[in-house]
């Protein structure tokens, strides 16, 4: 009996420990991505990767996308997605420019661009829940709608005064803006109960009801931060180019949507959501996109070729027999 | 002379995870054999079968169907070796007709000039249907209309269609009435009579020694023994499950006292949403166990979800005397302290694909955050804690719901109410599909907690149970009270037959 029984454990140990290496290599696997993809473009694109002007432009597109994905992970751990984050970024930069031109400071623009953001979230949140439309349709319709607008809006070119607020663009205060938020968003995700909330809505959304979560008011709560997410990434991008454009968050959503898969991140939502998964698939999305483009690729075919990696990710972490996304 | 071995297997091993579920299992089937397949939650009963039906290939070991090798890809493959299986859960498709149900994967078999023949799928339909006793059931019906036992039978007539051989039957009985059952009875009957073999897979212990000539014992994926003519008795049968002899009393040992004045909750003239419960009244006293019984559909069930808010009644209320508040939904419930377990553990109860530790916390991240800060450290303490305490058999709090047992799983959706700090705990069905050794585990946790004060709504639709735990036995028919019986031991389940039918 008892030499059985170490049998027994032995094997119970061995199966631990290859489910543990199973894990380990599934958690590592976005860093190796990230660790390989700029190894990669080091060599084939040697200097002109690594010059100094190109260095700025990615930190810049880097710092966009990081921060809008940061926010939209407070969505898509509910199982939900948001196609008109691009058109709401748009709609981010032109409040701020309105507010820079009306003469008000910095702060005040950055305000009005998260508030704008968090605002027609919301309102996107609030359709989807109370009138029980899905969230894929009712965002779709909220990026024609405010794409829409944008263009009434912004005729052609809408310029603020660049010069007085292009001490923001300064790498060093980018960083801090990109740590502050990082870290607020990190601490909200991961430190407190909305985090587990909102995964648990992903997970099993009857469960979460019936766990006394406020399903309506969490859900409301994380589209709201996406907002401001994309109001701050709006802002910048308005400093950065001194003026605004119809177009300004186009190419956003997407970088968004592969980002969170590329990251490990389950489409599903649920308890192996991570925030920092899904930073480290914007980065490479980002770092793609820039090389790609660096190597000759014609800028037409690079939302070809995301279209078609981002299907392709889809297929592979998909677990077809069980009908669940996993990572 | 020994008959024809029909399906046999050797050495068969599998493994989810890091949980072994089979461990170098021998089985054989012979000609003319209903055998009993038992064992605790968790032992690989529904594996080992699932297996045999083609649900999911062995990572081990080999099967022989009539002495030859035999390795289906899928159930429909398993179907042509004449080997079918009525499954545990549900596994039919609501959307369409009985007729298509009945022959899902097989619909080639109607093809007539590359268009399918509706007409002959739906004669052919009926007549399995008549023949395995169930006539009312009609071809042409649309799934939903049908009930959840109506479903099972659909799922039976899937399974006979094709004349197996080998029938394997896992928990059916458990879910279906006296019609069912009967239906069931007949098929086992009529297969022994034709010299065909049934592995049946039931927890009703006495029902397994009426119907079958053998029984094999499962423990912990190990083939434990196997049972013939006077070896089968409950007695041994308990005690090649558990492997131990099982301590104390099974149910509660007293026989109850006064029930106090004090009333946690307060259901007022509630009707619910389609009628069916009109105008019904209720109190839950504190330190009580009241239990709620009758069919499944005397609106008992419908009941539980209007105490804890999930559905809204049109007229009257819910009040939690502590607060003089109403339930209005789950959340506002929680708050006043009241608890659920869903009767739908797995779809309701439980975030399958999550650890056991963001099930249990769920329900407790107001209490665990402090000052705007939720420490992992007391997610943790929290988790750990309700695993030890209620005995959960896992590898760490961190693993996945999926890969427990039933029994295991029940125990998760209990333990997140364990710290939750509730005073009202609403228990739908709390024992459905749990053996033996855990059900005794619940009965005692129910009893422990009802002696700290707490209220205890048992809903069930076993009587032995309720009998056995409640202060007080609500029978429901046709969504109102029935009758009101006190805990005594003179109470007999065919007393309160009468008031339930």
């Amino acid at each position: 009996m008892s030499k059985q029984t170490t049998v027994d454990t032995s094997i119970q140990d061995t199966l631990n420990k290859k489910a543990k290496r199973k894990q380990l290599i599934t958690s590592l696997l976005p860093y190796c991505g990230l660790v390989f993809i700029i190894i990669f473009f080091c060599i084939t694109c040697g200097s002109k990767f690594m010059d100094g002007q190109n260095v700025e432009n990615l930190v810049n597109q880097c710092f966009t996308s990081v921060i809008v994905v940061a926010g939209a992970c407070f969505i898509y751990a509910t199982g939900a997605m948001d196609m008109s984050v691009g058109a709401i970024l748009g709609m981010c930069c032109f409040s701020a420019a309105v507010t820079l031109r009306a003469g008000a400071p910095w702060f005040v623009a950055l305000l009005v661009a998260m508030l704008t953001g968090a605002v027609l979230e919301l309102i996107t949140a609030l359709i989807f829940q109370y009138l029980k439309v899905p969230v894929f349709i009712v965002t779709m319709c909220m990026m024609y709608a405010l794409q829409g607008v944008l263009i009434t809006l912004v005729q052609k070119e809408y310029t603020i005064d660049f010069r007085a607020t292009s001490w923001l663009n300064d790498a060093s205060v980018r960083a801090v803006a990109l740590v502050i938020v990082l870290g607020i968003t990190y601490y909200l995700f991961h430190q407190t109960k909305l985090g587990p909330k909102l995964k648990a809505i992903g997970a099993n959304r009857e469960t979460a009801i019936q766990g006394g979560i406020n399903v309506v008011l969490v859900t409301c709560i994380g589209f709201c931060i996406l907002g401001a997410c994309c109001g701050i990434g709006g802002f910048f991008t308005l400093t950065r180019m001194g003026y605004t454009t119809a177009s300004a968050g186009a190419g956003i959503m997407l970088n968004v949507m592969i980002g969170m898969v590329l990251g490990g991140n389950p489409l599903t939502g649920g308890s192996r959501f991570k925030l920092i998964n899904a930073i480290i698939g914007a980065l490479i999305v980002t770092i793609l996109t820039n090389g790609l483009t660096l190597m000759g690729l014609i800028p037409a075919l690079l939302e070809t070729f995301k279209g078609v990696l981002y299907l392709i990710i889809v297929f592979s972490t998909y677990d077809k027999s069980k009908g669940v996304l996993v990572s | 002379m020994e008959k024809e071995v029909l399906l046999s297997c050797k050495g068969i091993c599998k493994e989810f995870g890091p949980t072994r579920a089979l461990i170098n299992v021998d089985f054989e089937i012979r000609r003319g054999q209903v055998c009993g397949l038992i064992g605790e939650n968790g032992s690989g009963k529904s594996t080992l079968t699932s297996i045999f039906a083609g649900a999911q290939p062995p990572n081990k070991g080999e099967m022989f169907c009539k002495g030859q090798p035999y390795k289906p890809a899928n159930m429909v493959q398993a179907q042509m070796h004449k080997v079918a299986m009525v499954v545990q859960e549900a596994g039919t498709l609501p959307t369409v007709d009985v007729a298509t149900n009945v022959f899902v994967g097989n619909l080639e078999r109607f093809k007539k000039h590359g268009f399918l023949d509706v007409k002959k799928m739906k004669t052919e339909a009926d007549r399995i249907l008549a023949e395995v006793g169930a006539p009312e059931i009609k071809a042409d019906m649309p799934l939903a209309a049908l009930n959840f036992e109506d479903r099972k039978i659909v799922e039976i007539a899937r399974a006979m269609y094709l004349e197996p051989d080998v029938l394997i039957i896992d928990e059916t009985t458990t879910a279906l009435a006296t019609k069912g059952r009967n239906i069931i009875y007949n098929i086992i009957r009529k297969m022994q009579e034709e010299d065909k073999a049934v592995i049946f897979i039931s927890h009703d212990l006495d029902e397994l020694i009426e119907v079958c000539n053998t029984i094999t014992v499962l423990r912990d994926g190990v083939m434990i023994d196997t049972l013939n003519g006077d070896q089968m008795t409950v007695d041994n049968m308990r005690r090649l499950m558990v492997g131990r002899d099982l301590q104390g009393d099974y149910f509660r040992s007293d026989w109850g006292g006064r029930l106090t004045d004090e009333v946690l909750l307060d259901v007022r003239h509630v009707t619910s949403a389609d009628g069916y419960i009109e105008n019904l009244s209720l109190q839950l006293h504190k330190g009580e166990i009241l239990g709620l019984g009758g069919l499944a559909n005397c609106g008992m069930h419908e009941l539980g979800r209007i105490m804890f808010g999930i559905d809204k009644p049109v007229t009257g209320e819910v009040i939690v005397t502590k607060t003089g508040k109403s339930v209005g939904d789950p959340v506002s419930a929680v708050r006043q302290g009241i608890g659920y377990v869903s009767k739908d553990r797995d779809k309701e109860s439980l975030m399958l694909q999550s650890s056991i530790e963001d099930n249990i916390v769920l329900p407790n991240l107001d209490r665990l955050q402090k000052n705007f800060h939720l420490s992992q450290k007391d997610c943790d303490k929290e988790a750990n804690e309700q695993v030890k305490s209620l005995r959960i058999k896992c590898v760490s709090a961190k693993q996945f719901c999926t890969e427990l047992s039933g029994g295991n799983k029940q125990k998760v959706a209990f333990g997140k109410w364990m710290g939750a700090g509730c005073d009202i705990l609403i228990l739908d069905c709390p024992t459905r599909g749990i053996d033996i050794g855990v059900k005794a585990d619940m009965y005692k946790l129910i009893n422990d907690m009802k002696k700290q004060g707490m209220g205890i709504v048992m809903i069930s639709e076993e009587l032995v149970e309720l009998i056995g735990m409640s202060d007080r036995m609500v029978i429901m028919k046709d969504g109102h009270i029935a009758t009101e019986v006190m805990r005594s031991p003179d109470v007999t389940d065919s007393q309160l037959i009468e008031y339930i039918i």
